[in-house]
């Protein structure tokens, strides 16, 4: 595990300034917005004022909640799948391939629009509520958001460990192996699936910042307590401190990530050399 | 470069589907002969032979085929289509312009990195575009109210807003990209042997980058597509809307109607009704995730020929 | 000690390369005695590393073994099945790859992956892997075993490499060992000791090599037999002395006359005409004798091994050429 500090501030740096200046940008451009009754540590939904502090602290930890629930199941399908895909005769998997691309187009908010509705026409048609398609009072719901959330994340990794696996399967290490004697399924999973892990965790940034986007877009449309709803509704200061609020636990994240993958990519460099 | 773009079956379909919507979405009204204010007209009740009232808007699509109305009674089918040139027209002048400014600043000084601009994309990791985008053109609309702003002038800024986001991650994405062109062993032998920089600019440079911007431009286009679709959930419309009195006057019911007919106005002027009549948002929806797939086939095909260039 | 271990007689192995069916190794026999090294020799493309893989039965997916057979110590391997194969894969034949850089796993320590052998075919128990391949490392010249185990193959150099991969060759104690160009990706400082380790294994174990090379040089020194292969066909075979004193087919002389001999006073390199990479199609590709026109009709024409002297075989177009050259 590297993590250089120094980098990290610098990081750290450009992130706060950057966060700064989109937060006075609208401000400057189109003046002061002047709605008078909002405080600067409050937001308005549907016209109620609320605090921010402390919501912002129990938003967050809900969001997160789902947020890594939800990446969590997305990479763990998308693993299984790609396991069960191998053991698929070829032009199955050709199929497969091309539904993904097909899949992989998809808007976010259609997905989300489409997941809410036919659980609410399953409800209606038979009275089972597969799970609950908004908060309920202060009830938070967590099924059906990280499911939905999961959707996306699990057909890209799905398509990119399908296609890190075609790559990795004709390497000369699987030739090695196989010459050594180790059966397929052996390679598959000690060899083939241990390299994917380590590529994929280069896309760790793409990942996640596609994750982040379509948070809001369910904490929207589900109605959730969540810190995207928050961040959406705030400007200014408020904006300011809960933007960085989200920022600064996973800028260390992306720190620590690119560090490493960065080793990685050397230990490549050095392979190729 | 476009004849191997042609021969690219997937580049080729997605096109087509692209310009016949848009064909279809300009000349609708005499391709189907029926007349364009008939169609797009309020259809708040419907009546049986006798002149009774057996329905009140929004009616379902099994009502009234193919797509049904929405919540004031409009006919979705003609509004999707008659929309479509206006959404389609729309992304792609925000990713032409959002291209055409990054390049240009880019190039100004091909050898910067960009640092100031590298602040604000760190931090637009963190931000969804949507929630940026609602920053800027929720102030602008508070403004526009307070300054009575004309339909013309609120249209270029809220389009200068949207192409002005996506402007600092391309120029970063620029320059990464000609610093590797630059750092080619080619590029380098061209200036051991003595070219003046400018040429190597045009003759190199440019022409490498040209299929990678024909890439990236489609790829925009999506990404502006999206962001309508997020706006309109957020009830940020292009061009602004008026605002509509629905329901009797002891329960007056305020519907914003956008000015431009795009499909996201269309999604985010009945969203909050979702449940009630889910075809009003689903249909337009459906509408957007074609268009981004056919984008996405065209995408495909230029990455098929990316590579076959390479090879 | 004139008992046969690897006997391939009449091999024939096509590819299938866009609805073309090509021939890559067209009739190849070969014999491996026990405690012998053999060379086969030849430049690339010859089909010398397609005859290697046909005996672990690890061709390419579009490859196919289309006739002959394949005995190794008594049983046909071409009539084995996948699991028996599995069996003798690594255990009683081993292969030694030529690229060595991304012939190991990037992600995994060296040291598990030496022993990944030992542990399928539960050779060894589990407790003494590590001790085992500790012992391996020290084997093939490592200094400080227990460093190299916990390293990752990026932080060795290519030699290196190369010698973990032989550590993981012989892991099993294999009778035969398949080396493919094992020096080819090596700094020429290098090769000489990976050869050795080769060899060294060879006779502490009487086991017998196939190493397969276009070094005219790296045969003198470590074969006893030579297998001199062109375009898919064994053109001359011969003990190693007899191949240097009278090499017959005019490919044979090429290569050993491009070899260096600053003794002879040759101050120029000489090379060989290539006429194997004009594009003629697979039938065209055989290494014609100066007296043929390459536009000639013998040229295409079939040919066949002729015994020269005893035990020393050439390929000729027909026995008037025998004469003539041999």
């Amino acid at each position: 595990m590297n993590f250089s500090f120094h980098s990290y501030l610098k990081r750290l740096r450009s992130t706060v300034i950057g966060i700064l200046i989109i937060s006075v940008l609208p401000a400057l451009f189109f003046g002061i917005n002047t709605k008078l009754e909002q405080k600067v540590w409050q937001y308005s939904i549907n016209g109620i004022m609320y605090d921010v502090f402390p919501d912002v602290f129990d938003r967050y930890m809900y969001s997160m909640t789902i947020f890594f629930s939800a990446l969590l199941t997305g990479l763990l399908a998308a693993l299984v799948l790609t396991f069960i895909t191998t053991l698929l005769p070829k032009f199955l998997q050709r199929v497969i391939y091309g539904v993904l691309t097909l899949l992989e187009s998809l808007p976010d908010l259609f997905i989300v629009v489409v997941l809410q509705v036919s659980v609410i026409y399953i409800y209606k048609a038979t009275g089972i509520l597969v799970a609950n398609v908004s908060n309920v009072y202060n009830n938070p719901i967590y099924l059906l958001p990280i499911l939905t959330l999961a959707v996306l994340p699990t057909i890209q990794l799905f398509k990119i460990t399908l296609l890190l696996m075609k790559e990795e399967q004709h390497k000369p290490y699987v030739t090695v192996a196989r010459a050594m004697g180790l059966g397929r399924l052996y390679i598959t999973l000690k060899h083939v699936f241990r390299n994917i892990l380590t590529s994929l965790f280069q896309y760790y940034k793409t990942i996640f910042v596609f994750m982040l986007s379509n948070l809001f877009i369910v904490e929207y449309v589900f109605n959730l307590n969540g810190v995207m709803f928050l961040l959406l509704n705030t400007q200014g200061a408020a904006f300011l401190v809960t933007a960085l609020i989200i920022a600064l636990p996973f800028s260390v994240l992306f720190e620590i990530a690119e560090n490493n993958t960065a080793s990685v990519d050397e230990r490549k460099e050095e392979d190729a050399a | 470069m476009i004849i191997k773009l042609m021969k690219q079956p997937q580049f080729v379909i997605g096109m087509l589907f692209i310009a016949c919507l848009l064909i279809f979405s300009f000349y609708w009204p005499s391709l189907l002969d029926v007349n364009k204010k008939e169609s797009l007209k309020l259809l708040d009740f419907l009546y049986d032979k006798d002149g009774k009232v057996i329905g009140a808007a929004p009616f379902p699509p099994s009502e009234i085929p193919p797509f049904g109305t929405d919540l004031a009674g409009k006919q979705l089918f003609y509004q999707v289509i008659d929309g479509a040139k206006y959404t389609i027209i729309i992304a792609i002048v925000i990713a032409f312009f959002r291209i055409l400014f990054s390049v240009g600043i880019t190039l100004l000084n091909p050898k910067s990195n960009f640092s100031y601009l590298n602040d604000i994309v760190q931090a637009t990791l963190y931000i969804p575009t949507a929630i940026l985008a609602y920053l800027f053109m929720n102030a602008l609309l508070v403004k526009s109210e307070l300054d009575s702003m004309s339909f013309s002038k609120l249209i270029v800024l809220q389009a200068l807003i949207l192409i002005g986001i996506g402007v600092p991650p391309l120029i970063s994405t620029f320059s990464r990209e000609i610093k590797t062109i630059l750092n080619r062993d080619y590029i380098i032998n061209t200036f051991a042997l003595g070219s003046k920089k400018s040429y190597v600019y045009f003759k190199h440079v440019l022409p490498e980058l040209s299929t990678k911007l024909f890439l990236l431009f489609a790829q925009q286009v999506i990404q502006s597509l999206i962001l309508l679709a997020h706006l309109g959930v957020l009830t940020i419309f292009i061009g602004g809307s008026r605002t509509l009195m629905l329901g009797d006057f002891l329960d007056p019911m305020p519907y914003n109607i956008p000015l431009a007919g795009e499909w996201a106005g269309i999604i985010g002027m009945s969203f909050s009704k979702l449940q009630a009549a889910p075809w009003v948002i689903l249909t337009p929806l459906s509408f957007f995730a074609i268009t981004i797939f056919a984008l996405n086939l065209m995408v495909q095909g230029i990455q098929n020929c990316l590579e076959t260039n390479k090879t | 000690m004139n008992q046969s271990i690897l006997h391939i007689k009449d091999l024939r192995v096509s590819f299938n390369q866009h609805k073309d069916k090509m021939n890559a190794v067209t009739d190849v026999s070969l014999q491996i005695d026990k405690g012998q090294t053999v060379a086969l020799i030849g430049e690339s493309g010859s089909g010398k590393s397609i005859t290697s893989l046909s005996v672990l039965k690890l061709l390419p997916s579009n490859g196919k073994i289309e006739k002959g057979t394949i005995t190794f110590n008594g049983k046909d391997l071409i009539q084995q099945s996948e699991t028996n194969m599995r069996k003798i894969r690594g255990n009683e034949i081993s292969m030694i790859f030529q690229d060595a850089i991304a012939s190991l796993n990037p992600n995994m320590k060296v040291g598990v992956q030496i022993t990944e052998g030992l542990k399928y075919h539960k050779l060894v128990p589990k407790s003494d892997l590590k001790q085992e391949a500790l012992q391996l490392l020290e084997q093939v010249g490592f200094k400080n075993p227990s460093h190299v185990y916990s390293q990752y193959p990026s932080q060795l150099s290519g030699g290196m490499k190369q010698r973990i991969l032989i550590a993981m060759a012989i892991s099993c104690k294999p009778q035969l060992i398949i080396a493919d160009e094992p020096t080819t990706s090596l700094d020429v400082t290098i090769q000489r000791q990976v050869l050795d380790l080769i060899d060294q294994y060879k006779t502490d174990r009487d086991a017998s090599v196939l190493l397969i090379t276009h070094d005219f040089g790296v045969v003198a020194e470590y074969a006893d037999w030579v297998y001199v292969m062109l375009g898919g066909h064994i053109v001359e075979s011969a003990d190693v002395f007899t191949i240097f004193k009278n090499p017959v087919h005019p490919y044979t002389k090429a290569l050993i006359g491009s070899i260096p001999n600053p003794e002879n006073g040759q101050e120029r390199l000489k090379s060989i005409k290539d006429y194997t990479f004009e594009n003629v199609g697979y039938e065209g590709r055989r290494f014609a004798p100066e007296t043929y026109s390459y536009e000639s009709k013998a040229f295409n024409a079939p040919s066949s091994l002729f015994e020269v002297e005893p035990l020393h075989y050439v390929r000729f177009f027909n026995e008037r050429e025998v004469i003539s050259l041999g």
